[in-house]
């Protein structure tokens, strides 16, 4: 393993340190910490993590933790049929390749779209929402097709319970929500720092599915930092400045990890 | 998921360079002596073949002509930007680098500059076709260094195209030639008072355009308001600072505030040049379109989106100066040459590829096939390539007033600087001086401080 990934990881963290472009340059050499001051300097640069920190809190965090959990205890409840029906509705999001769900979010956020012809029979205001929210609607269309992942961890989970505990808690006339709140999440603490870590991870790397919706635009609104680091790289064809991004992108995503695992740490 | 250190820091260095070393250098071993391998830009358009069909029949030529060698083509479908990208990865390596590539020459200096290619002087001395090229598209693919990277296949002019109808519904009349900006913004202006649900004008604007934005947009603009305004070749500095650039950019901040234009949103498309040819023109939805000589190739017969009377429904003007001052109108010109990789494995195969497809007949078959313009004398007089195709005379004779870009290898930065620049007064994010002030910044970042200020 290490055999085979060691050399370009190696030599992606060497070029992060170096001037290194695409085309344009005879000679790279090398440049210290410069990339990561530019990067600290740049107005675009902390626009990206900004709106990286956005997106993954609220599809991530928010959006598809939440639903996700939601789902989960709902479907504990319901009949078989709604369970069947539901459960294939959501996995088939998730199962879609990133590029066909992103096209079929951008014709339903369109400006023609499916969302503004529901709101012109509702007779609600519509808008273009790729052009006046486009973080609001690529944060939905993650969480649109990421919810199916939680909802499945949070089904296994909450199976793991034991009837009585429940039962117990039902008997000394513990309503619904107290239930859920100090018996069912404490029991599935766990699976919620698995889960919280595995969708922020995904999430903070997402980069089809913005690409094919907004092309991280219009101007930079909508631009995490996997795209900016796709222009500066490719388009740019500043391969170490981008690839310094990469690396900071790599620290963020180590951020998150660090808390989650400190939540998970704490025994029951 | 932190890991603990293992491997001590000189073991990993050693790791690291070796990896470097066996991934660099292959030695072109996968290359077969008798295939040339040619790169090409293939249409996003799947029905538009013209390049296929013509590298195909270039292909049985050359095969028929040489028993026992081949040609493989190598198509790569993208938009521009993703090709050039593409290719550079391609070229960095002999694995991988093609004999024969498609280099636009907004990015081949950048790509000499790399040392992705190789000169073709000990070539093109003794190829008898050579003189016959006229001397500025000659320069087209000429470095610094004063050798010559590359054959031109043709190149573009730009100028107006506008929609006869619309015209007539709004009272214009149908032999339009604007003297200056402010009848360019005049007849938008009319146009969108008297024929509603049409465009009035299109400028291609922000970076999702790319190269589109900047040349077809803001230099048709910016070279129409003095000299040298991007890049000044005496003092070899980029321009900063100037009242022209602020000037090309109110022009486009007013097409959009005033509405003039696309939707910011389709504006901002990027797939919205292939909308103009293909949606926008042929349905009579847009009434002035600022754009490339080369529109009519997708309207050609076996395009799939054949509009054969494209030339009686649409007009055609020459971009005027931004107040009419000498010589009255202004193009830009691009275009595109073969050059042979550096890492080649059969460059003497490919020259000769090249050779084959720059016969007179063959080159005069693909200026036509594509609507380029002749960069060579003897098709340029050519009767049929002058009848060819309505409006060919028009924009030849645009080669007099055309501009070609200063494409030196901070070009493509400086490009994404005005892209950035239109994009930002085109959504109103910024104002023209703020936009500006930004692509100055841009620009002495891009070129390490060698600016000038006008």
């Amino acid at each position: 393993m290490a055999l085979f990934l060691a050399g370009p990881i190696g030599y992606c963290a060497y070029i992060a340190f170096t001037d290194l472009q695409l085309t344009g340059q005879a000679h790279e050499s090398f440049v210290g910490f410069e990339n990561f001051r530019t990067a600290f300097d740049d107005e675009d640069f902390l626009n990206a993590v900004w709106l990286t920190l956005v997106f993954t809190f609220l599809s991530s965090v928010v959006g598809q933790n939440t639903l996700g959990l939601a789902l989960a205890v709902l479907m504990r409840r319901a009949s078989k049929a709604v369970r069947t029906v539901t459960g294939a509705v959501v996995i088939t999001a998730w199962v879609l390749p990133e590029v066909v769900a992103g096209f079929l979010l951008y014709a339903f956020f369109r400006r023609d779209g499916t969302l503004n012809a529901v709101l012109d029979v509702l007779h609600l205001p519509s808008q273009n929402w790729l052009f006046t929210l486009p973080i609001l609607a690529v944060s939905f269309a993650n969480m649109w097709r990421g919810t199916a992942f939680s909802m499945l961890v949070y089904s296994a989970a909450l199976s793991e319970i034991p009837k009585e505990v429940t039962e117990a808690a039902e008997v000394d006339g513990a309503s619904g929500w107290r239930r859920m709140w100090h018996i069912t999440l404490p029991m599935i603490r766990r699976s919620i720092g698995t889960n919280l870590m595995l969708n922020t991870l995904q999430t903070l790397s997402v980069f089809g599915l913005i690409w094919v919706m907004t092309r991280g635009g219009p101007g930079n609104r909508s631009q995490t930092l996997p795209l900016f680091m796709y222009e500066q790289a490719f388009q740019k064809s500043m391969i170490g400045y981008g690839t310094a991004v990469a690396l900071l992108l790599l620290l963020v995503g180590s951020l998150f990890s660090l808390v989650y695992m400190r939540l998970l740490r704490t025994e029951v | 998921m932190p890991v603990r250190p293992t491997a001590s820091a000189p073991l990993l260095l050693a790791t690291v360079l070796a990896a470097g070393a066996l991934t660099a250098c292959g030695g072109g071993s996968g290359d077969d002596p008798d295939t040339v391998k040619v790169s090409y830009k293939q249409s996003m358009d799947n029905q538009i073949q013209v390049m296929d069909d013509y590298l195909e029949a270039m292909k049985k030529q050359f095969e028929k002509a040489h028993p026992g060698k081949k040609v493989k083509l190598v198509p790569i479908k993208a938009p521009d930007a993703e090709y050039y990208t593409k290719v550079q990865q391609m070229l960095r390596s002999p694995k991988t680098a093609p004999d024969l590539v498609y280099e636009d020459t907004f990015l081949i200096n950048s790509d000499i500059t790399s040392g992705y290619l190789k000169p073709l002087d000990p070539y093109l001395e003794k190829w008898k076709e050579w003189p016959k090229f006229i001397d500025t598209a000659k320069a087209a693919a000429r470095a610094e260094d004063g050798r010559t990277y590359g054959v031109p296949d043709g190149t573009d002019t730009r100028g107006l195209w506008f929609s006869r109808d619309v015209f007539k519904k709004a009272g214009l009349p149908q032999d339009w030639q604007p003297k200056n900006w402010a009848e360019v913004l005049d007849a938008a202006r009319t146009v969108k008072e008297k024929v509603p649900g049409v465009v009035p004008l299109n400028v291609y604007t922000g970076k999702p355009g790319g190269e589109t934005s900047a040349m077809q947009g803001l230099e048709m603009l910016l070279y129409g308001t003095g000299k040298d305004p991007v890049y000044d070749p005496k003092a070899k500095k980029w321009v900063v600072g100037s009242k022209g650039f602020k000037d090309a950019l109110r022009f486009v901040e007013t097409v959009y505030k005033e509405k003039l234009g696309p939707d910011v949103e389709d504006a901002l498309d990027p797939n919205m040049a292939t909308r103009v040819r293909g949606e926008f023109l042929p349905k009579g939805k847009l009434a002035i379109n600022l754009d490339g000589s080369w529109l009519p190739q997708d309207w050609l017969k076996g395009s799939g989106h054949e509009w054969p009377d494209w030339s009686k429904e649409l007009g055609l003007a020459a971009m005027p100066t931004q107040h009419g001052q000498a010589p009255g109108k202004v193009s830009m010109s691009g275009g595109w040459t073969w050059a042979i990789p550096a890492k080649a494995g059969n460059p003497d195969l490919a020259f000769e590829f090249i050779e084959t497809m720059q016969t007179k007949e063959n080159a005069k078959r693909w200026y036509i096939a594509n609507s380029g313009i002749s960069v060579r004398e003897d098709v340029a007089e050519d009767p049929e390539y002058v009848k060819a195709q309505p409006g060919i005379r028009f924009f030849t004779d645009l080669v007099a007033a055309t501009h070609y870009r200063p494409a030196y290898p901070a070009y493509p930065k400086v490009s994404t600087a005005m892209q950035e620049a239109m994009e930002k007064v085109t959504t109103r994010d910024d104002s023209v001086d703020g936009a500006a002030s930004g692509y100055d910044d841009e620009v002495r970042s891009a070129t390490d401080g060698k600016v000038i200020e006008r």
